[in-house]
């Protein structure tokens, strides 16, 4: 199956990624699909603590929410596939075993790594304190015998990872039925839902870079470039074009819009094609 | 009514080096003597040798001598006839055979005929009220009915609406006493627990609407009592009114009769009021007119300020300044919050729509501490002011205590008071009265 | 450095899997986040804006790719149990105990959600079948519609890393209504489920018992009491005759104010005092009394006869001092004799007396009887006077209501539920899980592509609530909006 996987991956500019399910959101987990859905523009939310620094709110971590549009484009142009649901139940014994001997083996290395480190650290010290005369080389080869000798690497002191995306020895082992062809349908397909998928698509087609604009009463925020970089420059709120709009929520929209400064867009896609665009701005006349 | 007693006068100084004065009265007579007033004035001592005798109500000891300081009035009156040695000079002593004792006697007999009739009818017993002008004896004529009442058995209660001289607690309050015992006849009836509502002036007219209210309370309270008393209920109440019969006094007076529902009103020489009150009072309440007695004097308005201060120094340091210690400490402003009651009234087209003049008069005012509160009386209110309702119910609630101003310190808002206990205060809630004692003995 | 032991193929596979050489060399890493700079507001196609870019994107899948690495001394051990939906600890809890974690019997235990967050924290390791969780796995076994959902977890996992502390709500620890109507003091041992443990089941028979004894003690007390005590308290008192000589203070009065009861007052039903078996030495009416039954007075006393007319020339006849405005008062208010009139000749005591008072007055004031007689009466007694506010009050016949109005009488809806109590941080130090106290705010997670809250559900959830203030979370995605809905009091400017 890796062996299919490989040479896909160099045909398509977009990999096929793994999308798993969570309570039926779409989420991201391995670093090299976050980085897929990047280059094609997909900006997601993440919604996990950082390992580095887990106690904030402002730079969060794996896993990376999908929005529904971006999660549907990644599935009309068939890359993403389902991750398989957990457990197929494996030869559990044996993974367990394997578990123990991954642990032992690491300890062993980390045990190494440690007197090395140790050692390197007294010869740092013995000899940036007194040149090199033969004595105190004497005392260092002893010290290092010494150390050598007595040291003992605890085992609370082994390092150990915490996994973010399952992979390896977890107890749902992940090499077999990596990728399936299919993704589900998941999508319902309501017009309003539809409209903003239309809008998503066409303006992800143009370039921008999109994410959800619920803070700002619209449907996504649209940025000229990656919003790493660039600041949003509309707020695209979506309608079915015979849709009527109450004049109220075009004020509110509008005079929101501007109030951090942004240009409130509507979006109609056209049954047939093209989506039109409306901007709104408040004029301030007097 | 000239003296008609033997009098001799011996210089066989007994104990004291005292001029000392024989009286010998025939049955239904009585002695009356004055103590001379003014600080200078010496004490009068008396003494009961033979038969028996009593002191507005109160049976005397034999060979026991009684002592009566400055300004006092007495009248011994004996219904089998006694002898009776006054040590001291009196400014006045003479034997009068003139005396209403036996009217009033009479009335105290027609009272505990009601309360028989309480008694065996699980009814409650006489609310009487006592009404006349100033000077004619209404405390003394309460006092004696109060007095044989005990003596019978009875537990009376006395309810003492003269905001002027009060019997019960100091001038400018009414009150209700439970009477357990007669009257003791140097000191009067004992003062333990009495209920005390504070007014803050000596006469009702600064302000008829809350003399309404706290007679109103007082009624109430005691109608209380009765329920769960029922030896208070039978024993019923004797009310003692302020001397001011006309106009607001009058409708006070009124009033009073029918918030307290009484039976009884025993008007004392003023045919007049018995007149209005007859006609004004329903049919079911008798009203009994009843001669003053002659030996009842017209007291001048210093002897008045007098015995009002004589009352206020009494609170705090016992009969004869003997039995009480008060104490002195300083009360910062921040820790108190003084009243008054009734704010100044306005015109009525000045007042807000539905608001009427009377409920100004019930409205508690803060008063800013300053030096013009030196010398004045505040009580000490048993509730505190929280919200709303509880500065409402500050008005109607009775005071737990009295404290003087004596010195004010408006640089350190702190002020110096003389308090019958010591700090700290049982309550912050202060109300001020009008009445300003001076601690000059 | 990859797996020796493994095929090629499965390198790219596991490659998120450190090696032990990385995982030592992880021990020492930064624990910065690089700021981020000034974003840019047009791409201009310029190589320094593509290299700023790289490097941001740089920046950010190093941060992203990091793997939590932890020394096996600072986890604390856990075992995952499906079936029970709970993480049940194995090696002894952190200091995250005091404020998460409930313990059954004699096992310490976690809620998915919030071992899910230990675990993002790197403070936790969960193994099922001897094999450690991913968070990938966490999320995945945890997390479900049908008991914590990913958008509940997402709020959870917010608060939680502001500091906050976040217990699932129980609705059962609430009052009912019933409860709250009576205002019942709210008993701390209600649904905890570790508290259920705890109570004794025998309550302390001594206390009550002494309670009773105390109070029996207290009534013969008052029994003993003299009765000049109007005010019934068991208040130390000072015997105004003391020890002889010995000077003392006067204690305050007895502070206690007597409770009022309005209309209690039983009225005898019939005039009960015959005035003329019942004699009074009356000056206004003549004649001599009877003479006096000694058993109606005190011992000792025997007076003779008593004859009231020579006293009757001694009264005071004297006309009162009038002041011109006294008069003319009394002129305008002479009246009749009350008695004189039928209605008052009938009554026969104070209570009927006052009775018939009260409804002259009620007719005298233009106030018809009978306005106020029937079930349905007029909004305002002209002869009340209240302040312009209250009256107001009482004429609007449209009221405003309360957000908690009828709320009692909603039903729960399935659909919109409280998740959360939310403590402040600041509460930590002292936080007890036994007794959280009152909490800071209760939380409601909901979505943005949901509905909004009708106001059905608002006002069933804050009676629910109770005195504190329902949070509604909107997840949007990766981001969480709070929002409250409160009762807002118009002013109203009338100055009384």
């Amino acid at each position: 199956m890796e062996a299919e996987l490989q040479p896909q991956e160099e045909r398509s500019p977009a990999p096929v990624v793994g999308l798993s399910l969570c309570d039926s959101a779409p989420l991201l987990w391995r670093l090299q699909d976050l980085k897929a859905v990047r280059s094609e523009g997909l900006v997601g939310a993440l919604l996990g603590s950082l390992p580095r620094t887990p106690r904030q709110n402002v730079r969060l971590g794996r896993p990376l929410l999908l929005l529904p549009e971006e999660e549907r484009l990644l599935g009309e142009r068939g890359g993403a596939a389902a991750l398989p649901a957990q457990n197929q139940e494996a030869a559990a014994g044996e993974l367990q075993q394997r578990y123990t001997e991954e642990q032992q083996r690491s300890f062993e290395e980390q045990s190494v790594l440690a007197l090395e480190d140790r050692e390197s650290a007294l010869v740092r010290a013995m000899t940036s304190s007194s040149g090199s005369d033969p004595a105190s080389d004497e005392a260092l080869q002893h010290r290092l015998l010494d150390l050598e000798q007595n040291f003992s690497f605890p085992r609370s002191a082994l390092a150990v990872q915490l996994s973010t995306a399952r992979a390896g020895l977890s107890h749902c082992p992940e090499a077999r039925a990596f990728l399936e062809a299919d993704w589900p349908i998941r999508a319902q397909r309501c017009p309003r839902r539809e409209a903003r998928f239309q809008v998503f698509r066409d303006l992800r087609g143009r370039g921008f870079f999109l994410t959800s604009a619920g803070k700002f009463g619209g449907d996504f925020l649209v940025y000229p470039g990656d919003p790493l970089r660039f600041h949003a420059h509309f707020i695209a709120i979506c309608l079915a074009l015979d849709e009527s709009v109450c004049l109220l929520d075009v004020l509110c929209a509008a005079r929101l819009g501007s109030n951090v400064k942004k240009t409130v867009l509507l979006c109609s896609p056209a049954p047939d094609g093209p989506v039109r665009y409306t901007s709104l701005q408040w004029s301030g006349m007097v | 009514m000239a003296a008609e007693g033997v009098e001799k006068t011996s210089e066989d100084a007994s104990s004291s080096g005292k001029v000392c004065t024989r009286f010998d009265l025939e049955k239904e007579t009585e002695l009356r003597f004055e103590v001379e007033a003014g600080e200078a004035a010496d004490q009068v001592e008396m003494e009961l040798l033979t038969g028996m005798a009593e002191v507005f109500g109160s049976e005397l000891n034999r060979n026991k001598k009684y002592t009566f300081g400055p300004g006092s009035k007495i009248a011994v009156f004996t219904w089998q006839g006694c002898s009776v040695n006054l040590y001291g000079k009196p400014e006045v002593a003479y034997v009068s055979k003139d005396t209403p004792m036996l009217l009033y006697l009479n009335t105290h007999a027609a009272l505990e005929q009601m309360r028989k009739q309480a008694e065996r009818e699980n009814e409650r017993g006489p609310r009487v009220m006592v009404v006349g002008p100033t000077d004619v004896g209404k405390s003394t004529v309460c006092r004696m009915l109060l007095s044989y009442a005990v003596r019978v058995g009875r537990r009376p209660t006395l309810v003492e609406l003269d905001v002027g001289q009060s019997g019960v607690s100091v001038p400018g309050t009414v009150s209700a006493l439970c009477i357990e015992r007669p009257a003791d006849v140097e000191e009067g009836f004992s003062v333990q627990a009495p209920l005390v509502y504070h007014f803050g002036s000596t006469t009702p007219g600064t302000n008829i609407k809350l003399y309404n209210k706290l007679t109103s309370c007082l009624a109430e309270v005691f109608s209380q009592r009765c329920e769960v008393n029922r030896k208070a209920s039978v024993g019923g109440c004797i009310i003692n009114t302020c001397g001011w019969v006309k106009g607001s006094g009058y409708q006070a007076l009124v009033h009073c009769a029918s918030t307290f529902q009484v039976d009884v009103v025993l008007v004392l020489d003023h045919e007049r009021l018995y007149n209005e009150l007859k006609r004004d009072l329903p049919h079911f309440v008798r009203v009994v007119l009843l001669p003053k007695s002659g030996g009842v004097v017209e007291r001048s308005k210093e002897c008045r300020r007098e015995t009002r201060d004589e009352k206020i120094r009494e609170y705090f340091y016992g009969f004869r300044g003997l039995s009480f210690f008060p104490f002195s400490f300083e009360v910062r402003f921040s820790d108190v919050r003084i009243y008054k009651i009734g704010a100044p009234s306005i015109p009525d087209s000045c007042l807000p729509l539905g608001m009427s003049q009377d409920d100004t008069q019930l409205k508690l005012v803060p008063v800013t501490p300053g030096r013009d509160l030196t010398y004045h009386m505040l009580s000490v209110s048993s509730v505190d002011d929280g919200d709303e309702d509880a500065r409402k119910s500050i008005v109607e609630s009775p005071v737990c205590g009295f404290i003087v101003v004596t010195n004010v310190d408006t640089q350190a808002q702190v002020m110096k008071v003389l308090s019958p206990a010591p700090r700290p205060l049982p309550r912050h809630t202060l109300l001020i009265m009008d009445i300003r004692f001076m601690d000059m003995k | 450095m990859a797996d020796q032991n493994k095929p090629e193929s499965a390198d790219n596979f596991f490659n998120e899997i450190l090696s032990p050489c990385e995982l030592f060399a992880a021990r020492s890493r930064s624990h910065k986040i690089p700021a981020r700079g000034q974003k840019d507001f047009y791409p201009d196609d310029s190589e320094e804006q593509k290299q700023r870019l790289q490097q941001r994107l740089d920046e950010h899948w190093s941060l992203i790719s990091e793997e939590r690495v932890e020394r096996l001394g600072n986890l604390v051990k856990a075992v995952w149990s499906p079936s029970e939906r709970i993480v049940e600890l194995q090696t002894p809890a952190g200091k995250f105990w005091q404020t998460m974690g409930f313990s059954a019997e004699g096992k310490q235990f976690l809620l998915p959600e919030e071992a899910l967050y230990l675990m993002e924290c790197g403070n936790l390791q969960v193994f099922h079948q001897d094999l450690p969780l991913s968070i990938q796995d966490g999320y995945e076994a945890f997390l479900s519609s049908d008991s914590v959902s990913l958008q509940q977890y997402q709020v959870f996992g917010h608060l939680k890393r502001l500091g906050y502390v976040v217990h699932r709500f129980d609705p059962s620890s609430e009052p009912s209504p019933y409860a709250r109507q009576l205002n019942l003091p709210r008993s701390r041992d209600r649904g905890g489920r570790q508290l259920k443990r705890k109570r004794s089941p025998s309550p302390a028979p001594t206390s009550s018992k002494t309670a009773a004894a105390s109070q029996a003690e207290e009534m013969e007390e008052e029994d003993k009491l003299p009765e000049s005590h109007l005010v019934a308290s068991a208040a130390p008192q000072t015997s105004s005759s003391g020890a002889a000589g010995e000077v003392q203070a006067r204690t305050w009065w007895p502070a206690e104010v007597p409770e009022r009861q309005a209309g209690q007052r039983s009225a005898p039903g019939s005039q009960r005092w015959d005035f003329s078996s019942i004699c009074f030495p009356d000056l206004g009416s003549a004649g001599r009394l009877a003479p006096l039954d000694a058993s109606l007075l005190p011992g000792g006393v025997t007076p003779g006869v008593c004859d009231v007319a020579p006293w009757m020339r001694r009264i005071n006849l004297r006309k009162v001092k009038m002041s011109p405005k006294e008069e003319e008062r009394e002129r305008r208010q002479r009246r009749r004799d009350v008695n004189k009139d039928k209605e008052v000749q009938r009554c026969r005591n104070w209570a009927e007396y006052h009775k018939l008072l009260e409804r002259r007055q009620a007719k005298r004031q233009g106030r018809p009887a009978h306005l106020w007689s029937g079930e349905v009466q007029p909004l305002h007694d002209p002869t009340r006077p209240i302040s312009t506010a209250e009256l107001l009050e009482k004429i609007s016949v449209i009221k405003s209501t309360d957000l908690l109005e009828g709320a009692a009488r909603l039903k729960g809806s399935e659909e919109w539920r409280i998740c959360f109590n939310v403590y402040q941080p600041d509460s930590v130090a002292d936080f007890k899980k036994s007794n959280p106290g009152k909490p800071y705010a209760r939380m409601c997670v909901c979505s943005f592509d949901g509905p909004v809250p009708d106001l059905r559900v608002i006002k069933q959830l804050s009676f629910q609530s109770g005195d504190v203030p329902v949070v509604y979370a909107a997840v949007d995605h990766g981001d969480i909006s709070f929002y409250t809905f409160k009762d807002f009091q118009l002013p109203r400017d009338i100055y009384p």
